[in-house]
């Protein structure tokens, strides 16, 4: 009987410590669900929670570039450049939600000025402060029809692939380029914007105030002063040269004597006719075939303090 | 003796259509036809985001007879489904009718 009680009594106390524990699960608060973490960027939990590394890896690979580094405060984030987005981000449904209320690619339906307003946002000044002046601006390019923002290699601003994303649409331009008389584009030692300030707003988008002040960055020599000027040379480089490539050497538009004679008398040499077939000796010299550079070498300019007859002659 | 051979040759058959079995899977084709129908937008293979895992899908379902039937429901005919943060959603409705695209997804959905 005392053994029974026992039991009894060891049953029990079991029976409430069960109920005891029981009732402190039943008593344990559930777990509050935690809010979804930023991956990138400060506040891209919006956007990440659905274009994760499962979904669109391509697009967090911002945090590669510049626009990833959040110890900087002015660091956007993907709201910044796409907008809100509210209908996007509450959109359910098993259909496609509506899109982000600023996207960049082909087939934005965003307008060219409200596409760039985000980057100019941080971007206009310096450079880029005539950007909406600029002939590129007025076609209806954006920043991005260029740029790659979520990629650490933006083609465009390294300087061996920068060409080929500008021959996207300067077609021309690239088949001159590979013309054997070329600057060197295609063997990387120059590239676009060594020339074009493709931000600016000068109509040929030069990188200085003129052409002839960007070719003489390089070209030192031909800008003189010089004590004989040739007109078109202080006029306009590109009279006569086309700096994209040409088949004749030096990138020369037309080969002489068809070049020079587009302005100077083109049926005489100085009265004569421009032949080797002519009477005089002399003159016959002068035009050994057809080489109007032979003679006259400093057609940039010269310092020939000697002038026979005429200041036009530009021979050493 | 000749019990020891038929045991080997047995497991070798077995560990070769096992091989096949998931060779027969095209694991780059599946991914692209859920890349296409927005399907990593809610699953990841290993993380909970408005739908559960993949892992987590294959866990449940696997071993089951009516595993494939269940998620070829789910793919086809867009029932409510039970978001995780506890609201309800149409499941999307794949792009195709491809039998043989749409149980190659549902293998590889299985084999994770």
């Amino acid at each position: 009987m005392k053994f029974l009680r026992q039991l009894f009594m060891l049953s029990a106390a079991i029976g409430l410590l069960g109920a005891g524990s029981g009732a402190a699960l039943a008593a344990e608060p559930a777990k509050p669900k935690e809010a979804p973490k930023d991956i990138v960027l400060k506040g891209d939990a919006k956007c990440t929670t659905c274009h994760d590394e499962a979904d669109a890896p391509e697009i967090l690979r911002i945090g590669k570039t510049r626009h990833g580094t959040t110890a900087d405060k002015r660091t956007p984030t993907c709201t910044s450049c796409h907008g809100e987005s509210e209908k996007h981000t509450n959109h359910k449904g098993s259909d496609k939600p509506p899109k982000p209320e600023i996207t960049f690619g082909k087939n934005s339906k965003n307008e060219a000025s409200a596409r760039g307003e985000a980057c100019l946002t941080c971007h206009q000044g310096g450079k880029r402060i005539h950007w909406q002046g600029g002939v590129h601006a007025n076609q209806d390019v954006t920043c991005t029809s260029c740029h790659k923002i979520h990629t650490a290699h933006d083609k465009v601003r390294s300087k061996d692939a920068q060409a080929e994303v500008c021959f996207t649409c300067h077609k021309e331009q690239r088949t001159q380029i590979s013309r054997p008389s070329h600057h060197p584009i295609p063997e990387g030692k120059m590239n676009c914007t060594s020339c074009h300030d493709v931000h600016g707003d000068n109509p040929k988008m030069m990188a200085k105030f003129s052409v002839n002040d960007t070719c003489y960055t390089c070209h030192m020599e031909k800008r003189g002063p010089f004590v004989r000027t040739h007109q078109p040379v202080q006029e306009d480089c590109s009279i006569c040269h086309n700096p994209h490539g040409s088949t004749i050497t030096p990138m020369l538009k037309a080969r002489a004597p068809f070049s020079c004679q587009e302005c100077h008398e083109p049926t005489s040499h100085r009265g004569n006719v421009a032949s080797m077939q002519t009477t005089t000796a002399s003159t016959s010299t002068n035009l050994i075939a057809r080489g109007c550079l032979n003679c006259h070498t400093q057609i940039h300019g010269t310092n020939n303090p000697r002038s026979d007859t005429s200041e036009r002659t530009f021979r050493k | 003796m000749k019990l020891k051979y038929t045991l080997l040759g047995t497991t070798l058959l077995a560990l070769c259509l096992a091989g096949q079995a998931s060779a027969a899977i095209d694991a780059e084709a599946a991914k692209a036809t859920g890349k296409r129908n927005d399907c990593f937008k809610c699953h990841a293979v290993d993380k909970t985001k408005k739908g559960p895992s993949y892992k987590k899908i294959a866990e449940k379902l696997k071993g089951k007879p009516d595993a494939e039937e269940k998620i070829l429901k789910n793919l086809t005919t867009g029932p409510k489904v039970k978001l995780e943060d506890g609201t309800e959603e149409d499941h999307k409705i794949i792009d195709t009718k491809d039998k043989a695209e749409i149980k190659n997804l549902m293998d590889w959905i299985l084999a994770q």
